[in-house]
């Protein structure tokens, strides 16, 4: 009987193992897992069996039992992964094809370069100072060492609203502003903003532009640390390769004055350089219009332009495409910084 | 000022490296190169000219090179035998990068050309009348063989400063050799001047009565011949695009590029008296300048008088009534020192700006003036046969010195962070020419009469940086630290300009300046400022909205047929009084989309809404949106105030049709608000504990009247149903065939929940009651099952 059962779980097996669908295995559960199926009916044979055959004979019993339904479990979820996939393939999409098109934004390329450098002096320990633009001309003017008569003054053609109120024509006030509020405590500050100048607008001028200018005061400061300053920027702004060139110049705010020129190389490998940012020492006469004795107090100062660090950067081959705002000019900038 | 080798190097020995000594230790080069870029020139004679056998304007030559004969057909109709003339050889490049090279024409051989000075490259306008058309050919023989630019004083490399206005001593080659002598330890030696003078004695008689005239020097000439200029004093001049004129004008020109003096030349039969007044102008005193304008002085002007009458304003222009012209035979030449910012003044006020009245504003070295005159007689007595009377006569009103400069031993070291021993200092001095004393703590400095620009201590800090070599000093991070940050507004523009960038739109940046009558298309924040000397009638007004510029980019863009656009500014906005800083979106077009499933995001008022809502909740600023239509340029009905703690900040709306019409755009929704307010506080975070106990959601359904704003419907629900109302949204608004006409349906959405227990259905049934009941009676809404 024992092997009856082997025989019959045997069977069972292979016609599971063999079925080719639901129906199927429905039928052969019926066949001999049923009240009166062939296993079922085998515990009709217990009573044939003496006591010390029966434990075992049941125990068999429920084995085959649980073989068989063991069996056609697993060919039953078999058969319904197969039918889910086909539901599934007739599902199926084109991963290919484009996705949800999100509008992509961006930062303006003039405000993601003022934004670098100001992480770059926060870190040094600067801060950020602002003013306003529409200007009186004695912050403008008068406190940056260029008097009415100032020769220095006809260089910069500026747009006057009333006698002494003009469109700022550098960020220059705003550290003359920052050194009445200072009240002769040391200083370290940068200031970014837009100026305005009445050039006609092209290729490499326009009437509206973005400056940075830096002011640092404090006892003791001394020309190697405004060179330090200005390689530190350089370098953040343009790679860590880059070297320096300092030549005279003319600022009626500092003396010394120099113009920074920045290394790059050439077509043909060698070295050149470009002009990029004015610098200097503090004026005396600057420092005592801003409440400092420039006998106790020295100051260094500097000025870059906006555009010019992103022309330089980025390649930008005409000053208008910042505020043409094209989108197809705008976007290119989507990800810079990150 | 442009330097040329050929006016330096009577000066100075040239250093190989001068392009780099100039650019680094002395001032900006903006150009450096050749005077005149054709190579390979050559003088050469002709020995034969004949017509070209197959031409009628052609001719055949052969020219004496020196080493060997050459055959060159010359178009040009002056070229006769036995000229010396400029040959440009086979090999030779021309100006303009054209290349000679050996050829036929119409049959015979050619090997190089004969030139004109247009091919050699001088403006039409500079070219003497006798060499308009055709070659040019030498007055008298020269080496034949030897270089052609030479002969023509073109040699040499050409040089532009790009001058700063401190700089006025560079504003002469002699000024310039001085500061390059100083870079390269050499010291410049005066010439003598070859003066024979004759027995009659200078009659003029000099009298300064002004302040704005140190000293005035004068020389008489007689049986002066005016002429052409030599050739090598016109290439000085064309070398500096001044225009060759005759020898007496063009020599007071060279003596402006060489000393940096001006002169003038007075027709001394005009001036009649020969006695030289120089006094304040009279206010309101007429008179005639030298290009026949009459103009009206004042009492800040200096004016040249002869006792009687003006015959120059000083340092600015002479007079017509004692001009030299073809017929003047005596002269009277001044050299003068005039006041910087009283030349200045006068040259702005008449609008007239010379080279003279440029050097005087920048300051000339009054101790050179006698110099200039010096040399100027020198060349009049060679190139105009001036016979030149017996003494100068001047007159000195006051001395001009420069300050002495008393500077701590230690200044230099300590101001530059270098080490410079103290020998080394008193060489650079002497570089400088400067006149010192050296005591136990200080040095005592006085600039040369030249350096007018030296006046403190940091003027000479920059000339001590500049001669020991700014590249040479070494960089040394500040040894103080400082804390540096952001402050709280500067993070939250940063944080909402990245917000927005985030969320999907570009950030623009535009112009300030707007056309005045469009100032208050948009927005008005009080009277207009406009600046007084505008570029243009589009960029004279300072705008007081950003949706102008907005636009213009929503414009632009679309017109090249970029139609979706999300745009937002963060900038100034002004009136007077007022400057305030704005924040202004403008979207267009399509905004987020997926074509190929016909999927898109449209942004009409309440995209744009939502936008803005959910830029500011997170910085704890909530705004109402009220109703209003006063700005004609938007929808009258989809227009609303942006109001923040009860104050309009700005709009919110979609443009007019009229307006998108009139701009060619699409339909667009912009805002515009005054960030000011927003900026300078932060709500102080305290962590509320979250409901541990189940909400209860309900949905309400009302109609009523359709004019009723559904804000203030949910205002009346919260207040009514207070703390235990946790959200609240609209899920419907119906409006047709099954309501009643001027009414409308409003479904809200509302979930209920309480901190400290469970909400019981009942009790929110008694909030839901009292809400009906409070919207019955104020809107006379009836619930809608």
């Amino acid at each position: 009987m024992i092997k009856h059962l082997d025989e019959l779980r045997i069977k069972a097996l292979l016609e599971v193992e063999k079925a080719e669908n639901l129906e199927r295995l429905d039928m052969i559960r019926i066949q001999y897992l049923s009240k009166k199926g062939e296993v079922s009916l085998m515990m009709g044979k217990f009573k044939e069996l003496s006591p010390e055959e029966r434990p075992a004979f049941g125990q068999k019993v429920n084995e085959t039992k649980e073989a068989i339904e063991q069996a056609l479990l697993i060919k039953k979820t078999d058969f319904e992964n197969i039918e889910l996939l086909k539901t599934l393939e007739k599902e199926k999409i084109d991963v290919t094809l484009p996705g949800y098109q999100f509008y992509q934004g961006s930062v303006h390329p003039l405000n993601q370069v003022i934004e670098d450098v100001e992480d770059l002096f926060v870190g040094l320990g600067y801060e950020v100072a602002e003013g306003p633009e529409l200007e009186n001309d004695y912050y403008n003017f008068e406190m940056m060492n260029l008097d009415k008569d100032h020769p220095a003054r006809a260089m910069q053609d500026s747009f006057y609203v009333d006698e002494t109120t003009l469109l700022r024509t550098h960020t220059s006030p705003v550290q003359a502003r920052a050194m009445l509020e200072k009240k002769g405590e040391p200083l370290r500050i940068i200031c970014p903003g837009k100026v305005y100048r009445r050039d006609n607008d092209d290729p490499t001028h326009s009437h509206q532009f973005m400056q940075m200018e830096g002011l640092v005061i404090e006892k003791g400061l001394n020309f190697a640390n405004l060179k330090d300053a200005l390689l530190k920027m350089i370098r953040h702004l343009f790679g860590a390769e880059r070297e320096i060139r300092l030549r005279p110049s003319y600022f009626p705010f500092t003396e010394p004055s120099v113009e920074v020129d920045v290394s790059y190389i050439k077509k043909d490998g060698t070295v050149g350089y470009i002009e990029v940012l004015g610098a200097g020492q503090v004026h005396p006469n600057v420092l005592k219009m801003g409440g400092y004795d420039p006998e106790i107090y020295q100051g260094f100062a500097f000025g870059i332009g906006i555009e010019r660090i992103a022309i330089l950067k980025y390649h930008v081959d005409d000053i208008r495409h910042f505020y043409t705002n094209d989108l197809r000019f705008l976007a290119q900038f989507k990800g810079v910084g990150q | 000022m442009r330097i040329t080798e050929n006016m330096l190097k009577k000066w100075i020995k040239i250093p190989e490296n001068i392009l780099e000594v100039t650019n680094q230790k002395i001032i900006e080069v903006e150009s450096f190169g050749p005077l005149n870029p054709a190579t390979k020139l050559v003088v050469g004679r002709v020995l034969t000219c004949t017509d070209h056998p197959d031409s009628d304007h052609l001719h055949v030559t052969t020219v004496d090179l020196g080493d060997r004969v050459d055959q060159i057909v010359c178009g040009a109709e002056n070229v006769a035998k036995d000229q010396y003339v400029i040959v440009a050889q086979v090999g030779t490049v021309l100006p303009g990068d054209f290349k000679i090279k050996a050829t036929e024409i119409r049959g015979v051989e050619s090997n190089g050309m004969i030139c004109s000075l247009k091919e050699l490259g001088l403006d039409d306008k500079y070219i003497p009348e006798d060499f308009q058309d055709g070659i040019y050919y030498f007055s008298s023989p020269k080496p034949i063989g030897t270089e052609g630019l030479k002969a023509l004083s073109l040699e040499g490399w050409a040089m532009e400063l790009g001058l700063t206005p401190n700089r006025g001593d560079l504003l002469s080659v002699l000024g310039f050799a001085y500061d390059l002598a100083s870079m390269t330890n050499q010291k410049i030696t005066l010439p003598e001047y070859q003066i024979t003078e004759t027995k009659n004695v200078n009659p003029t008689k000099i009298e300064i009565s002004t302040d704005g005239c140190a000293r005035y020097y004068a020389r008489y000439f007689e049986r002066l011949i005016i002429k052409e200029s030599p050739w090598w004093l016109k290439s000085a001049l064309l070398a500096n695009d001044l225009k060759p004129i005759n020898n007496v004008v063009d020599i007071s020109n060279y003596i402006l590029l060489e000393y940096g003096t001006p002169l003038h030349m007075f027709d001394a039969d005009k001036v009649k008296t020969n006695h030289i007044v120089v006094r304040d102008a009279k206010h309101g005193e007429k008179i005639v300048s030298l290009d026949g304008v009459e103009r009206v002085l004042n009492d800040q002007d200096v004016v040249i008088t002869n006792n009687e009458e003006v015959i120059a304003i000083a340092g600015v222009m002479g007079l017509h009534n004692t001009m030299i012209d073809d017929d003047t035979k005596r002269v009277i030449l001044e050299a003068a020192y005039f006041d910087p910012k009283r030349i200045s003044q006068t040259s702005k006020r008449l609008n007239l700006k010379s080279d003279a009245s440029l050097r005087f504003e920048r300051g000339i070295d009054d101790q050179r003036v006698i110099l200039g005159l010096e040399r100027a007689t020198e060349l009049l007595i060679e190139l105009a046969d001036a016979k030149v009377s017996s003494g100068v006569n001047g007159f000195i009103h006051h001395e001009i010195e420069n300050p002495i400069i008393s500077v701590e031993k230690k200044y230099f070291n300590e101001k530059l962070g270098v080490v410079i021993p103290e020998k080394k200092l008193l060489q650079f001095f002497d570089a400088y020419n400067y006149k010192y004393a050296v005591s136990k703590d200080t040095y005592e400095l006085r600039a040369p009469s030249y350096r007018k620009d030296i006046l403190i201590k940091a003027d000479l800090l920059e000339e001590i940086a500049r001669i020991y070599g700014l590249d040479k000093i070494p960089m040394k991070t500040i040894d103080q630290p400082a804390e540096g940050k952001l402050t709280f507004k500067q993070k939250r523009l940063r944080a909402l300009r990245h917000h927005f960038a985030n969320l999907g739109l570009n950030e623009i940046i535009s112009y300030s300046l707007i056309q005045p009558s469009e100032v208050h298309r948009y927005q008005n924040l009080g009277d207009a400022v406009s600046v007084l000397m505008p570029l243009s009638e589009d960029k004279k007004t300072l705008r007081q909205s950003l949706v102008h510029g907005l636009l213009e980019v929503v414009s632009f863009n679309q017109s090249r047929q970029l139609s979706s656009v999300a745009v937002f500014e963060i900038g100034n906005c002004f009136a007077k009084g007022l400057e305030t800083l704005h924040l202004g979106v403008a979207m267009s077009g399509t905004w987020h989309k997926n074509p190929w499933k016909k999927q898109e995001v449209k942004p009409d008022f309440h995209i744009l809404k939502g936008l803005i809502d959910s830029v500011f909740n997170p910085l704890d600023i909530t705004f109402t949106y009220v109703p209003t239509n006063h700005i004609d340029a938007y929808h009258p009905y989809r227009q609303a105030n942006v109001v923040y703690q009860d104050k309009v900040i700005g709009q919110i709306a979609q443009l007019h049709p009229d307006e998108v019409k009139r701009l060619g755009i699409e339909t667009t929704i912009v805002v515009d608000i005054d960030l000011a307010p927003l900026l300078d506080f932060s709500t102080p975070l305290v962590y509320k504990p979250v409901s541990k106990y189940p909400q209860i959601e309900r949905d309400l359904a009302i109609v009523l009247d359709q004019s009723v704003n559904a804000d203030d419907l949910i205002q009346m629900i919260k207040q009514t149903a207070r703390k235990n109302l946790v959200q609240i949204d609209v899920f419907d608004i119906y409006q047709g065939s099954h309501i009643e006409s001027g009414k409308k349906s409003i479904a809200f959405h509302l979930v209920f929940n309480d901190i400290e227990k469970t909400l019981e259905s009942v009790d929110v049934d008694q909030l839901m009651k009292k809400i009906t009941n409070r919207l019955s009676f104020s809107y006379q809404a009836t619930i809608r099952n």
